[in-house]
């Protein structure tokens, strides 16, 4: 049932959010209609895009081939986040509030757990998908990475010498060829502008109700680094994931992710590409059970494992730019999983984005 | 191409000056040139000599940034304005030519 309802909403989700986007663009090359290549997660439900705006966006992302088999916990599935920038200040503009709601995945006992610390009870248990929520806070250290008059201003004499070039010139072909030097002028200043170092700074609390066992509200801590020049990015992305109280279902995690985006064009409608790596670290805690044995003795079994993953996701954004319900990127994610109690396990999904972004007036305000 | 290619006629005195006024909006986001060889234009609500009866002068405006206004008037009160209320930052501008008549009577 739960399942039926994800995907009600992933669709629903999907194509109003695709045809709020398509109607929401621009006729005319604007780098607002240019996703950066880092606002792609690094992976599904990360919540940690280093870009923020003064304004507010909205980010939605599903996919196809999620959940099955896995062995870790976490955000999988469905997830939809909103990053709120109230503030205009200087100070203001670095504060981002986020808000959303995903698709929590715990696994079953027996998918973490060697079968001899299990009751008969614990093995016919099932992994828990539910719905959950989260808000969080994230505090921009470096660059919020805008375009801003001082950009355009940087290259007003070559411009304004191109301009007049353009103006003045008869020939056709001449003309035009100064004009596509001319715009390679202002999307060179732009982009630069969006490859500015970037340092977020973050922590989200998510609040995971299990009807059937017990409540897992973690705290998910974050920091993400962005740097790039010309037609690439990198970024580096840290989270810690810890529950807020003592749980029987999970202790920690820990995830490193890196991520290189390449632009495919020299100036827009521009597709970028992108490449991450995530890696993973998966802690339960210590089960124990005690067996009394025919000679009266008491054997104790215990078991602690820990679950590593790594992601690598290979994504592709705008290409379906302005197309409705495909939304912002598509990636390709293959996934390696390995806890000691089991063999090696690997799976494949597809994930969609897409995003939104609103400035708010006094961000346009003061852009001018 | 020009969005707007708009033709003004005013009359004087053979010899005397010309004036215009312009008031353009982003203002940094804004070129304005001016004469056959596109010279740099300086946007202002005063009025600027641009030079003296007769005289045919073609302002040129290119905006980098949406929403944009102009509003250009001339002595005699006449008054031509134009915006875009879409919200863009561009790479190639919107251009607006309009080309003004100081005719002597």
């Amino acid at each position: 049932m739960n399942k039926l309802l994800n995907v009600k909403y992933i669709l629903a989700g999907f194509l109003a959010l695709g045809i709020w986007s398509s109607l929401s663009a621009q006729d005319e090359i604007s780098p607002e209609d240019y996703t950066p290549g880092v606002s792609l997660q690094n992976n599904s439900g990360d919540f940690s895009d280093p870009v923020t705006h003064h304004g507010w966006s909205v980010s939605m992302n599903g996919g196809i081939g999620l959940t099955d088999k896995i062995r870790t916990f976490g955000y999988d599935g469905f997830a939809i986040s909103s990053r709120w920038v109230p503030g205009s200040s200087k100070f203001g503009q670095r504060i981002a509030i986020t808000f959303g709601g995903a698709n929590w995945y715990i696994p079953s006992y027996s998918k973490v757990y060697n079968d001899t610390v299990l009751t008969t009870e614990e093995r016919e248990m099932e992994s828990e998908n539910v719905n959950s929520y989260m808000a969080g806070l994230a505090f921009q250290l470096l660059s919020d990475r805008s375009i801003r008059v001082d950009d355009f201003e940087k290259i007003a004499r070559e411009r304004k010498r191109l301009s007049q070039e353009i103006k003045t010139e008869k020939d056709d072909e001449k003309q035009d060829s100064l004009s596509e030097e001319r715009k390679n002028l202002v999307w060179g200043a732009y982009r630069n502008a969006m490859r500015r170092p970037s340092w977020l700074v973050g922590a989200n609390l998510r609040l995971v109700s299990l009807e059937n066992t017990s409540d897992v509200d973690v705290i998910d801590w974050y920091t993400v680094f962005a740097a790039g020049k010309s037609t690439w990015d990198i970024t580096a992305a840290a989270h810690y994931i810890q529950p807020r109280e003592e749980s029987l279902l999970l202790r920690n995690a820990y995830t490193f992710s890196t991520g290189i985006f390449i632009d495919l064009d020299d100036i827009p409608p521009v597709n970028t590409m992108g490449l991450s790596i995530t890696f993973g670290q998966y802690n339960f805690p210590e089960k124990e059970r005690t067996f009394l044995q025919p000679d009266g003795s008491v054997k104790v079994e215990r078991n602690k494992p820990s679950a590593y993953r790594v992601d690598i996701l290979l994504q592709f954004s705008d290409i379906f730019k302005g197309t409705g319900p495909f939304g912002t990127s598509i990636g390709l994610r293959y996934s390696l999983q390995k806890n000691k109690n089991f063999e090696q396990e690997e799976q494949l999904a597809v994930l969609l984005t897409t995003q939104f972004i609103n400035l708010s007036k006094k961000e346009k305000e003061k852009r001018n | 191409m020009p969005l707007v290619n708009q033709e003004f006629t005013v009359q004087g005195e053979a010899g005397e000056a010309a004036f215009a006024s312009l008031v353009v909006t982003p203002k940094k986001w804004t070129d304005v040139f001016y004469g056959d060889d596109a010279t740099e234009f300086h946007p202002s609500p005063h009025m600027q000599t641009v030079g003296e009866y007769p005289a045919v002068i073609k302002f040129t405006l290119d905006f980098y940034k949406r929403p944009w206004r102009f509003e250009f008037r001339l002595p005699d009160g006449q008054t031509y304005a134009r915006k875009n209320s879409q919200s863009a930052i561009l790479i190639e501008p919107d251009t607006v030519i309009f080309t003004v008549q100081y005719q002597t009577t």
